[in-house]
């Protein structure tokens, strides 16, 4: 009996430890429904929740992620993401930030000098009071309408975690707008500047094929052969 | 389903019916006419393509059918004006290059593209006439079509006629006839040669040609036309080459020849008004002054608008050289309508000319004015090059006439002031330069003098007058080194100032006080320990100037400012000052001081001019107290009023200008003092109320109702700016909807102004007291564009900016309670405008938005908005259709599952209503909202505790929820 017992004993001690080594880092901070796990079995993440090399995350259309690893470092996991958290982790050495920095401050160079000039802040209310009124009718929910000058400020002010979640926002509203390929181009930066690298490949490879014949995308061939 | 709007559907049960019936002919064809009959109606709705698909399948049941072919091309037609209006022309011409190899449709298509991009090159837009150029280029390249020539050849008409009247170069205008010229003879004689129309084509070419000066042959086609086809020609068409002829004679300067065509014109047309008007033009051109006016005083008799004919009178009478009745016939004119500023310049020459230059003096002001304003628009657009050119010699010739007057009259500073411009605009005239230079001897500024002088021979060096000024200015030099002491104060030059700008005077380099001007009569370089500026009426003690080196044997000046009390409001009639100004420096170890005090005019707080238009938001406070609460009253005033979703900015000004309205605030004009006749003066003074002021006496002047308009909205949150316009100024704000959004919104281009991503809405304050704001609202976009069409550059300066220039202050008479004390009326007037204004943009926003569905159909934050829509508009089987189709996509979406819920609780089945809530709260935890929706839900189906449970949470989440819906928290009691 009591062999029986330390042999359970030991077996749990051996899961615990294999179950710690496989343990990456931890989710910090999320909003939106955020998973992780495989195919068919997720599980919806809390605040330090531990996320595993094994598994994968996955964000919802209006979802974001913070994961700290082990070692320190963030990775920020934007909106619509499904992503191997081994990859993620391998990708957190922000090694692909210097490698494209000459890419990108090319591209805020053209962009400045070019539909950047003409870009003009928003209006409309400003005071937060005139909203405060009684409301008597059914609440209709609506997203927010993020505007190009709105989501490219966070990425211009470098808030990399704000800048994710506004441009796919303008992204996924206005998918035909002039601009959109400007905030693809950024929403790929912000990603890579948030050790995502894995992410930013994603959209730099969609970017290739969607924007096949602007001058952009030979910049987007120069990352994609960097990260 | 076609009722409802649900096209998809019912054209997939016309289908299926076909499928399932195995297609019999009959049936196939009955269905295509209904189908086809159908897209037309669709087309009124603008559900084009809805309409699009509908008929590409009615012609796929009937291929040759010669009805729906027609139709197909209807539908087509529109559904490439619907491209071109989204900015999609290369998506047209797609959708054309389908049909190349369709030989039944391949003609209907090229030729309704060619329709469309012929009305797009109509629109004034160079946009719209480049892309309308390229795509008959296209259709050039595919189909070498004479017809396609001609109408391109029509279209470079119209950017001609758009970039002529823009001051483009003259090479851009040449290359611009000479494709008028290539294409349009292409055409012509493709379409003679085919015995089509050719006309219009013809009379464009010819146009060209006389524009490029080639007159002979004008001559000779226009002749020959009139001459083998005049029988085929209407009475217009033959007028057009007439007209067309009278002017090539006229550019040879063979005005016989020219009178001649002009008197068959009139003698074909009596009644044409507008022939009689050019032949005037042409008779004064040619020095036949009397024949011309009395042509005029002809037309003058009924006529509409009169001004136009007494100025021309006023004009030939001037250069008839009868100088009195000029200005007689000028004043008449300017007294008709004063907005036509070129006749003040006339009016001056004419007072001038005549010796009275008092008049001419005035008038001379407002047409600089003018002139400087025009030339300096960069939204001109009505001047060709040729006129720019004419108002910069006239601008030059103004301010030179101006610079005399003033010399003479004994005005330095003025005098100089002109004399300044002058050398700054034309650095060649040497008369500048000297007249600049006697002006700086008059005011004692020697160094600044000679400098001037010596500019003035080095220009014209053999000019024994240029030479005599500088010999004697170096004389006047010796004597100020031998009797003046080393820094001397020369002159000291305040301003009138203006109570309401008083924050402004305390920065030299936001408004200046004004400046001093001084005379350092050593070599070395002279740097003053101490600057400081006292007004012993209005200040406690004096504010210091900083103030750098003054450079040796010169007149540098010093700008100077004065830290004024708020008191100084109180202020409300002219009076005049002393300002005196205190320098110390240091000479061979020893401290100096030197002192000057001048007399300056300090004006009433309400006191104002027009000489910078941003002076006005020096009026208008954001951070004014009174009207901060005033707000808050309105909006708790309107808490209970439904507002169905519409632009919270457009609300708010609709409640601010109903208050208003309520309170019996109504358009007041002031007869002696009018905005109309005082902003045309740029130095003119003008009353203009502070909003409290204009609140407390009921009413005001345009430009006190914008000031006050202006308050309300700043104070309410809503960004605004003011629209000026030659004699009248309106307000707008920022609605906050952006550029792109706008049709979405369900407004009009027309209705708004959209500056960069902005969309402001005018409204005419004017109208306040006697019409609501919708109508307000209309009148003021009405009159934007008739100014802008006028080429009056009406001007929209958002407050914002104004106030980086002025700082603006805010005054209330003492004891003065801004009161909101509004009647049921104002309710009712308002509920009635929301109706108003849900009716017209809620409709259009619908076909927009159904468009974008349609065009996006996966993209589920369009699908919700529509769906949204459609909900709110009653419509809830369309939107339960769509939300459903948007789960599909993305079975996540709190938004939509939140909006199912809706459907399901206006539907009355609160059970599926609260499970929709549920799964949304699952997915959106943080929205407050969700939970009042549980909330609600649940008290409708009867569950009182749960209820109770679920506005607790969402209070709890948000603290501000208990505000919000305290009816809520009454019926959970």
């Amino acid at each position: 009996m009591k062999q029986t017992l330390l042999t359970l004993f030991l077996l749990a001690m051996v899961q615990v430890c294999f179950t710690q080594n496989d343990v990456a880092g931890k989710v910090v901070y999320y909003e939106g429904k955020v998973e992780t796990g495989k195919d068919p079995n997720w599980t919806r993440v809390k605040i330090n929740f531990p996320v595993k090399k094994n598994e994968m995350i996955k964000t919802a259309p209006d979802a974001t992620a913070e994961i700290v690893w082990n070692n320190g470092t963030k990775t920020i996991v934007g909106p619509g993401s499904k992503l191997e958290i081994n990859s993620l982790l391998t990708a957190s050495s922000g090694n692909s930030k210097a490698a494209t920095e000459g890419v990108f401050g090319e591209f805020m160079t053209v962009f400045k000098t070019g539909p950047g000039s003409k870009r003009t802040e928003e209006g409309g209310i400003r005071r937060t009071e005139v909203d405060k009124k009684e409301k008597e009718e059914l609440y209709w929910k609506q997203d927010k309408p993020v505007s190009f000058a709105e989501a490219f400020g966070f990425y211009e002010n470098k808030d990399y975690g704000k800048a994710i979640t506004a441009l796919q926002a303008f992204i996924n509203q206005q998918p035909q707008d002039d601009m959109s390929k400007y905030a693809m181009f950024a929403l790929g930066h912000s990603d890579i500047m948030s050790n995502n690298s894995v992410k930013a490949k994603e959209i730099f490879q969609n970017f290739v094929l969607l924007y096949a014949n602007d001058p952009l995308k030979a910049d987007a061939e120069k990352v994609l052969a960097l990260i | 389903m076609l009722a409802n709007g649900r096209y998809s559907e019912a054209l997939g049960a016309w289908q299926l019916a076909l499928e399932k019936c195995s297609k019999p002919t009959r049936m196939a064809e009955y269905i295509a006419l209904h189908l086809s009959e159908e897209a037309l109606k669709m087309i009124g709705k603008k559900e084009v393509t809805e309409a699009k698909r509908y008929v590409e399948y009615a012609l796929q049941l009937q291929p040759t059918d010669k009805q729906i072919i027609a139709r197909y091309g209807m539908v087509h037609k529109a559904y490439y004006e619907y491209l071109i209006g989204l900015g999609e022309s290369s998506a047209m011409l797609d959708d054309v290059k389908k049909h190349l190899e369709k030989p039944a449709l391949k003609s209907l298509i090229l030729h309704t593209a060619d329709s469309v991009s012929s009305i797009l090159g109509l629109e004034e837009s160079l946009a719209s006439i480049n892309t309308a150029i390229t795509i008959k280029k296209k259709l050039i390249e595919w189909d070498n079509n004479s017809e396609y020539h001609a109408t391109l050849a029509m279209a470079y008409a119209e950017l001609y006629e758009y970039k002529r009247v823009r001051d483009v170069t003259a090479p851009e205008i040449e290359s611009i006839l000479r494709e008028i010229i290539k294409y349009g003879q292409s055409g012509y004689n493709g379409l003679k040669q085919a015995k089509f129309g050719y006309f219009d084509v013809h009379l464009t070419l010819l146009q060209a040609m006389n524009a490029t000066g080639k007159y002979d042959d004008v001559q000779k086609q226009a002749g020959a036309e009139l001459g083998s086809a005049a029988q085929a020609m209407s009475k217009k068409i033959q007028k057009s080459y007439r007209k067309i002829l009278a002017d090539s004679y006229a550019g040879q300067k063979k005005y016989d020849l020219a009178e001649a065509e002009y008197k068959t014109l009139v003698s074909l047309d009596p009644s044409d008004r507008q022939t009689q008007s050019s032949f005037a033009d042409m008779l004064t051109e040619a020095g036949k002054y009397d024949v011309a006016k009395g042509m005029l005083q002809q037309l003058l008799v009924n006529a509409d608008q009169p001004a136009d004919y007494i100025s021309r009178i006023g004009k030939i009478e001037l250069l008839n050289g009868r100088y009195a009745e000029a200005s007689f016939q000028l004043e008449k004119a300017i007294e008709a309508d004063p907005s036509v500023s070129m006749n003040y310049g006339y009016l001056a020459e004419a007072y001038d000319l005549a010796g009275n230059t008092l008049k001419a003096q005035d008038n001379y002001e407002v047409a600089i004015n003018y002139l400087e304003r025009t030339l300096n628009n960069v939204n001109r657009n009505n001047l060709t090059a040729t006129d720019m050119g004419l108002l910069r010699s006239k601008r030059e010739k103004y301010i030179m006439a101006a610079a005399r007057i003033s010399t003479e009259k004994g005005e330095k500073e003025e005098a100089g002031v002109y004399y300044e411009k002058l050398t700054q605009i034309n650095p060649k005239s040497a008369a500048a330069w000297h007249g600049l230079g006697n002006v700086y001897v008059q005011s004692g500024r020697i160094y600044d003098a000679l400098a001037s002088f010596d500019k003035a021979l080095s220009l014209e060096s053999d000019n024994k007058t240029y030479s005599a000024s500088f010999t004697n200015t170096i004389q006047l030099r010796e004597d100020a080194l031998k009797n003046q002491t080393p820094l001397a104060i020369v002159d000291i030059h305040v301003k009138d100032i203006y109570p309401a700008l008083f924050k402004n005077y305390a920065d030299i380099r936001q408004l200046p006080l004004g400046n001093v001007t001084l005379a350092n009569n050593t070599a070395d370089m002279i740097l003053p320990t101490s600057v400081s500026v006292f007004i012993a009426d209005f200040m406690s003690q004096p504010t210091p100037v900083s103030c750098t080196g003054i450079n040796g044997y010169s007149n540098d000046k010093l700008k100077i400012s004065a830290i004024l009390p708020e008191k100084i409001l109180e202020n409300a009639e002219k009076k005049s000052l002393t300002v005196e100004v205190v320098i110390s420096y240091v000479r061979n170890g020893a401290t100096e001081t030197i002192r000057k005090s001048t007399v300056f005019n300090l004006h009433g707080r309400n006191a104002i001019t027009w000489s910078d238009k941003r002076l006005l938001a020096a009026f208008v406070s954001p951070q004014d107290q009174q009207f901060i609460a005033f707000a808050k009253d309105v909006d708790a005033f309107y808490r209970t009023s439904p507002s169905y979703g519409m632009n919270k900015s457009i609300l708010k000004a609709m409640q601010l200008y109903t208050i208003l309205e309520d309170a019996g605030i109504a358009y007041s004009a002031d007869p002696n003092q009018s905005y109309s006749k005082v902003s045309m003066h740029g130095d003119q003074l003008d009353f203009l109320q502070f909003p409290s002021e204009t609140f407390q006496r009921k009413g005001g002047d345009c430009d006190d109702l914008v000031a006050l308009m202006s308050s309300v909205m700043e104070n309410s949150g809503v960004p605004t700016a003011y629209i000026d316009v030659p004699g009248h100024v309106m307000v707008a704000f920022d609605c906050g909807i952006k550029a792109a959004d706008l049709k979405a919104s369900g407004l009009d281009n027309k209705e708004v102004v959209v500056i960069g991503d902005h969309v402001w809405i005018p409204v005419e304050t004017t109208l306040l007291g006697s019409k609501n704001f919708m109508i307000a609202w209309k009148s003021g976009a009405d009159r934007f564009y008739e100014e802008l069409h006028a080429g009056h550059f009406p001007e929209l300066i958002p407050m914002s900016d104004a106030w980086k220039f002025y700082q603006p202050s805010s005054y209330s008479q003492p004891g003065f309670d801004l009161k909101m004390n509004a009647s049921k009326k104002a309710t009712d007037t308002y509920d009635a405008l929301v109706n108003q204004l849900v009716a017209k943009t809620r409709n259009q926003a619908v076909v927009e938005m159904r468009n974008r569905y349609n065009t996006e159909p996966n993209n589920t934050y369009v699908m919700n908005n529509y769906a949204m829509l459609m909900a709110q508009t009653g419509n809830l089987r369309e939107a339960e259709r769509v939300f459903l189709d948007a789960l599909k996509i993305n079975s996540d979406d709190a938004s939509v599952l939140n909006n199912l819920g809706n459907i399901a609780y206006l539907e009355g089945n609160y059970k599926v209503a609260i499970s929709y809530y549920e799964q949304a709260n699952g997915f959106d935890a943080e929205d407050a909202d969700i939970l009042i929706n549980l909330c609600r839900a649940n008290l409708a189906a009867g569950n009182k505790a749960a209820a109770s449970e679920w506005y607790n949470k969402a209070v709890t989440l948000n603290a501000e929820t208990g505000d919000l819906y305290i009816h809520l928290k009454t019926q959970l009691k």
